[in-house]
């Protein structure tokens, strides 16, 4: 593999917006050995890869901090029915 | 306002979602307006219409602790519960046992309410949080204005030929339920109203295809958070990680609590999501570059 600018792979390496689709595969451990190979030489060389890698391992670090209750996304709609519900039933 | 009826007035996937929502309403609001009226014409004693209301409000409970826990991604899984709505109506047209009855009535408000919480997390799904509140009014509006001629209609059947006669019409709605869910639930997972299934990075931060130098490179490589604001270890980070990902749309959202909130396996997650290994991946791989775009975002705000 050639590198012709620090920070970035060669133009016959695997292609940052294809490594970007397989990083939770690669984390995962679930990629093919020939695909890994050729992610761990896209790594090597791209700076801007080896970043979002780390960042995928801080965001998974930072909601591991998080329990169930915190992101809870009950939203208003169902908020609304459930209100209502309630409403119509006091009004007996 | 204007944009919430054009979301509810254009076609698309948005009509069937409204037109279940309003269904599962009617029926639960005839179980609980209607429902003693089956006791008053079994003629049963005064003292055993307070367990039958104990037994619906339960349902409501019940229908509610399992519905956050459906999953509709699959015909089977609509059909099946299609049919236990079904069954429910033709008993209370056909049964004169108070037990039987009881529990049809019992049944159908669990289901109802079971189907309709992921439903409505689908119409959340479906519409940007502009118009959210806009359309979940429109949908109780609605439901309102079609439960008024439903009443007309089940009183006077059920004063010229009873209230068993006038389950049929619950049949009917009972009916239109199952086409619409089996209309509904295809996409729960795979390509929900609204939330297109895109990469995790915008296509514009890579170079095209035919770069004569890096063809799908970065334009501009994402630099280290530690350069932008220190280590990425303070509590204001969880509190952007935890806005990001309870803003997420539900399959995405589901996926990256399941897996990195929850720490639980991937293949757990695939049987409890009935999701297929790269749906899995995909989807949280969507979430976590989602995520990451926002703490990027606010990262650079507060380096600025």
């Amino acid at each position: 593999m050639t590198t012709d600018r620090p920070g970035r792979p060669g133009r016959d390496d695997l292609a940052c917006k294809d490594f970007v689709e397989l990083v939770t595969a690669y984390l995962d451990g679930v990629l093919p050995a020939d695909v890994r190979s050729q992610v761990d030489e896209h790594l090597a060389a791209c700076d801007g890869c080896q970043n979002v890698l780390a960042q995928w391992r801080t965001i998974i670090d930072l909601a591991g901090r998080l329990t169930e209750d915190d992101v809870d996304n009950t939203d208003e709609i169902t908020r609304d029915r459930l209100i209502s519900t309630i409403r119509g039933l006091r009004r007996r | 306002m204007a944009d919430a009826y054009r979301a509810f007035l254009e076609r698309g996937a948005l009509r069937p979602i409204v037109a279940l929502l309003v269904i599962t309403a009617l029926l639960l609001q005839a179980m609980l307006e209607f429902g003693p009226l089956w006791l008053v014409a079994l003629g049963v004693s005064a003292g055993l219409y307070g367990p039958q209301w104990a037994g619906l409000m339960a349902a409501l409970g019940v229908g509610g602790l399992l519905g956050g826990r459906l999953v509709l991604n699959r015909p089977t899984t609509a059909v099946a519960l299609g049919a236990a709505i079904v069954a429910c109506c033709i008993v209370l047209t056909t049964s004169h046992m108070l037990g039987i009855v009881v529990v049809a009535q019992i049944v159908l408000v669990l289901v109802v309410v079971a189907v309709s919480i992921p439903v409505t997390g689908r119409l959340h799904d479906a519409v940007p949080s502009t118009i959210r509140a806009g359309v979940a009014s429109g949908v109780g509006t609605l439901t309102w204005l079609t439960f008024l001629p439903f009443a007309f209609a089940f009183g006077v059947v059920s004063d010229r030929s009873g209230v068993h006669d006038g389950g049929w019409i619950l049949g009917v709605v009972a009916v239109l339920a199952i086409v619409l869910l089996g209309a509904t639930v295809r996409g729960f997972v795979r390509a929900p109203a609204g939330v297109s299934l895109e990469p995790a990075f915008a296509a514009d931060q890579f170079r095209a295809d035919d770069d004569p130098r890096w063809p799908g490179h970065w334009v501009d490589p994402p630099q280290p958070w530690e350069q932008l604001r220190g280590p990425v270890d303070t509590q204001a980070a969880v509190a952007e990680v935890r806005e990001s990902i309870t803003d997420l749309p539900s399959p995405q959202h589901d996926v990256i609590v399941a897996r990195d909130v929850q720490r639980r396996a991937p293949a757990e997650v695939r049987d409890e999501l009935e999701l297929t290994p790269s749906e899995e991946r995909d989807l949280l791989n969507q979430a976590r570059g989602r995520v990451r775009d926002q703490l990027d975002d606010s990262l650079k705000a507060r380096g600025a």
